[in-house]
């Protein structure tokens, strides 16, 4: 027998929210990483002790030695442009009123690299390699987030 | 090597002070629990101080709460009764903690109450009140088959919940 609902009235609906957050805590690498960030608007990579890798984010361990990384260096405001993609849309994918370049760039003897948007380039001229410079947001709106990099620039 | 277990143990203040960087996430999530032909009227019945149950007249059950289809003899369920809002404890515990894990200075006594007029063993989780404020004196009020008699909110702040229900006393309290 299949049961229909005739009449929407006479089910009860529960109204509800799920109160869902998270709070997510950087570690000891991502610490000193973003406080970094924070304080001085600049970028360090950890270094391995065993292979001097230097990467980027920092780590705590490094991933070819598994070695402790206790050491830090500056990584340096201006990259490469390693991969990029042009965002036309927006998570809700509505049209962006101006294409948005995501930017994966590396720096110069560092492993791994920073995501960020790429502006001050056409998204034509975008090209794998080309120089680009971090610039961040002023020190009184960095919160220690990835959000403290404003964007990446030409160089 | 070292072999022992490290750590960075964090408090709420080295978050709430900037200690210690975090990032949050705040999410919305709302939802609308659509309850059904059966739970709907069984919310119903509690805005209206009522506890309904539905019989089955193939095996003969009274079950509650209430469902539209009898799960033993796989046929559609018959018909709506209204059953007392009282029964007997069939189980119970004495919590110390609430949902979210926080310490209670009183207990909260959660139980199974099996309600009269259901067939045995159909009864409703639901808490037990006006039964002591520490574990003895719980343990003391408190039987496996104890007749509990349900205590209501005021008509006019009932609003078809469960909660509609404060709690289950002791039938034999005088009050």
């Amino acid at each position: 027998m299949r049961e229909y609902v005739v009449k929407n009235t006479e089910l009860k609906s529960v109204p509800g929210d799920w109160g869902v957050w998270h709070r997510y805590t950087y570690g000891v690498a991502g610490e000193r990483f973003f406080r970094e960030v924070k304080d001085h608007g600049r970028l360090v990579a950890s270094v391995c002790p065993q292979c001097r890798h230097a990467v980027l984010p920092p780590s705590l361990y490094c991933e070819d030695c598994f070695a402790e990384m206790t050491e830090y260096q500056p990584v340096g405001d201006v990259g490469t442009v390693h991969s990029f993609t042009v965002l036309r849309e927006s998570l809700e994918e509505t049209a962006l009123p101006e294409p948005v370049v995501a930017a994966l760039v590396q720096f110069e003897g560092v492993k791994g690299g920073f995501l960020g948007a790429l502006k001050g380039v056409a998204p034509e001229q975008v090209r794998i390699g080309m120089r680009v410079k971090a610039v961040w947001k002023p020190p009184g709106q960095r919160q220690g987030a990835l959000s403290d990099l404003s964007h990446f620039s030409p160089a | 090597m070292s072999t022992a277990l490290r750590g960075t143990p964090l408090r709420e203040e080295d978050i709430r002070t900037g200690k210690a960087l975090t990032t949050e996430w705040h999410g919305k999530i709302d939802y609308t629990f659509d309850a059904g032909a059966a739970i709907g009227q069984f919310l119903h019945g509690l805005k209206d101080g009522k506890l309904l149950g539905r019989k089955c007249h193939a095996c003969g059950r009274t079950m509650i709460p209430p469902r539209m289809f009898c799960e033993r003899c796989f046929r559609r369920s018959d018909e709506w009764v209204e059953l007392k809002d009282s029964g007997r404890v069939n189980t119970f515990s004495v919590s110390f903690v609430n949902w979210d894990a926080s310490r209670r200075q009183t207990p909260q006594v959660p139980a199974v109450i099996e309600i009269d007029g259901a067939s045995q063993g159909m009864g409703i989780l639901h808490l037990l009140g006006e039964v002591g404020n520490s574990l003895a004196e719980v343990l003391e009020h408190v039987k496996v088959g104890m007749p509990v008699q349900a205590v209501w909110k005021p008509a006019e702040q009932r609003e078809g919940s469960i909660t509609d229900i404060l709690y289950f006393r002791p039938a034999a309290t005088k009050r």
